[in-house]
């Protein structure tokens, strides 16, 4: 045998073993601690040809979920919202990031300050929307927002996003606003980030909805506008936002006595049309002004429709994948029992069964859409909230009652390390 | 062992071949199990390897080459198989246990490891060493990533380097 070779280290490796290595590693978190070690690593993270394989192996990691925390405020006798984010918890893949870092803090400067009322609208990728309102507004929501924004909240940048240039006040209406992914996908292989992203805003121009449209691109942003008044149901004042679901809206108009909703799509932007689920019952239930239809993620991410009637809460889920079209019924569950047991059952049977039979009927109402989860409401004798689990349909008490909707943040991609490649 | 390849056999036995390390150490192994190599692939399917002539791998010392041949004589009859679509959970937990003990090794001989799969292009040896080297990489701060791995000390510009970049993604180190 020969004599000890010299041994091999870790600067013998060649770029292409050491990119497989790179792509090997589970979490952006590591990957991110690992181009700090020296240059040459960093240089090999931060190419973007590298940094679109690692895209394409690792699903994007949701870090939380950032929310409008609701709050009554007796003075003005209106609900105030503050913007909150809540972690997901540490896992193999991902451990947890402090929210602290998810503060949206670095808003409040002169470009805010005058506005009060800040709410998040969407959220996608490592974005949010914002909107900030002065307080003299409270009942003008149809007028533009004071400021609207785009931002990253865990790099702290952003960018205010401009009325539309034709915006009238006297003949415009602003329904809402919606993220979504830029035109084309960057260097790094993504869709969505500070340099690339879009908005919709919904208007009503006399009594034509538009679609339009601003494309970031620094000095190169534009506007682009489409008629979607030929949609069916109408997009209008009277239509309901089911929720969000894999980063697409759905709607539903309850002036129509149809079965058909609407989805904008958040990755093209473009509307269309869908079935409601087969529902064997009534349809004047759902149709009323109590409308009891909502849409959510479950706990894989996909879209699911929620129908909730008193305290029957069912759970729709496409059967066959993304290609088909058809609602089926995945889960039933009748919650009036478990409620009443989670809350010590204080009332005598004969209470319970006058309480149900009259007109104050226990009924239970959506709170909370989140990923895989609901909270629920229970009116009108106890203002209690239930989370209910979309799989395993458990419900447990909880006191959280974290806005209507909860908005997935993930973590920035690419890292922006190429301010530091060269430093 | 490998059933015998028809028109090749030695009365029966399996096809071995020669590999020469750069050290001009001999290796006689099967032909199956050095076929884990795409490179020796080639050269075993023209004919080569056989006799007294050998393989010479001018790039693989004797140490690694021995580690190397000890991965895919394990490999081997699962290979063969097709990727073994009808192994048993038994085998495959066997393979598990096999690779996980396998890679754990001094570093140099893991570097060495991957650089010698590569060469030969043998890819399941290849990704379970680059694994093996992301899973030391995994949580650590920079400077136990250096440590770990057997950098040398960060010079004073290297260190103000991190400390910068641990300033700008303080949300990753916590």
């Amino acid at each position: 045998m020969a004599d000890a070779p010299t041994r091999t280290s870790i600067d013998d490796v060649t770029d292409d073993l050491l990119e497989l290595v790179f792509l090997h590693v589970p979490s952006p978190t590591s990957l991110i601690r690992a181009a700090a070690v020296c240059k040459p690593w960093r240089r090999l993270i931060a190419d973007a040809r590298f940094l679109r394989r690692f895209h394409m192996l690792h699903r994007p990691a949701v870090a939380g979920y950032h929310f409008n925390k609701p709050r009554f405020c007796k003075w003005e006798k209106e609900i105030i919202y503050k913007p909150a984010f809540e972690p997901v918890a540490s896992s193999t893949q991902l451990p947890a990031i402090n929210a602290r870092h998810f503060s949206l803090d670095f808003l409040s400067d002169n470009m805010t300050a005058e506005f009060i009322k800040p709410e998040i609208m969407d959220s996608r990728g490592s974005l949010l929307l914002m909107e900030f309102r002065g307080s003299n507004c409270n009942n003008l929501s149809h007028d533009f927002p004071g400021a609207l924004v785009v931002c990253e909240p865990l790099t702290k940048r952003y960018a205010a996003i401009p009325r539309p240039w034709d915006f009238d006040a006297s003949s415009c209406q602003y329904e809402r606003s919606y993220l979504l992914d830029g035109g084309v996908a960057d260097e790094a292989g993504d869709r969505i980030g500070m340099s690339n992203f879009r908005v919709l805003f919904e208007l009503n121009r006399g009594n034509r909805a538009h679609a339009t449209v601003f494309t970031a691109g620094g000095d190169m942003s534009s506007w682009s506008e489409k008629a979607i008044d030929d949609l069916l149901p109408v997009i209008n004042y009277k239509r309901h936002v089911l929720g969000r679901a894999a980063g697409s809206w759905y709607f539903f108009n309850r002036e129509h006595c149809s079965t058909t909703g609407v989805v904008l799509d958040g990755s093209t932007g473009e509307y269309s049309s869908f079935e409601m689920p087969n529902v064997d019952e009534d349809w004047s239930v759902h149709n009323k002004w109590n409308h009891r239809f909502y849409v959510t993620d479950d706990c894989d991410g996909k879209p699911c429709i929620l129908s909730l009637v008193d305290t029957n809460l069912r759970v729709f889920t496409k059967r066959g994948g993304d290609n088909s079209d058809e609602w089926v019924l995945m889960n039933q569950v009748t919650l009036l029992e478990t409620v009443l047991a989670q809350i010590g059952g204080r009332y005598e049977p004969d209470e319970l069964e006058l309480m149900n039979s009259c007109r104050y009927k226990l009924t239970l109402s959506m709170s909370t859409r989140a990923t895989g989860f609901i909270i629920l409401q229970l009116d009108p004798y106890e203002s209690r909230f239930f989370s209910v689990d979309l799989k395993a349909m458990e419900v447990k008490l909880t006191k959280k009652c974290p806005g209507k909707i909860m908005y997935p943040s993930e973590l920035p991609w690419p890292p922006a390390l190429h301010t530091i490649t060269d430093a | 062992m490998a059933a015998p390849e028809s028109g090749d056999g030695n009365n029966g036995a399996a096809r071995m071949v020669t590999l020469i390390s750069s050290d001009n150490t001999r290796f006689e192994v099967e032909a199956a199990a050095a076929s884990l190599s795409q490179t020796l692939q080639l050269t075993i399917l023209d004919g080569g390897g056989g006799g007294g002539d050998g393989i010479p791998l001018p790039n693989v010392d004797s140490a690694t080459l021995s580690k190397v041949l000890e991965y895919c004589i394990k490999h081997a009859p699962a290979a063969a198989n097709g990727g073994a679509p009808n192994a048993t959970a038994v085998d495959r937990a066997e393979l598990e246990r096999f690779d996980n003990e396998f890679v754990n090794i001094d570093q140099s001989v893991l570097y060495s490891l991957i650089m010698a799969a590569h060469n030969l292009e043998i890819e399941g040896l290849q990704s379970l060493v680059a694994k093996k080297v992301a899973d030391m990489i995994k949580g650590k701060s920079p400077m136990e990533i250096r440590r770990t791995l057997g950098f040398p000390d960060p010079t004073p510009e290297e260190q103000a380097e991190m400390n910068a970049h641990m300033l700008e993604y303080g949300w990753a180190y916590e």
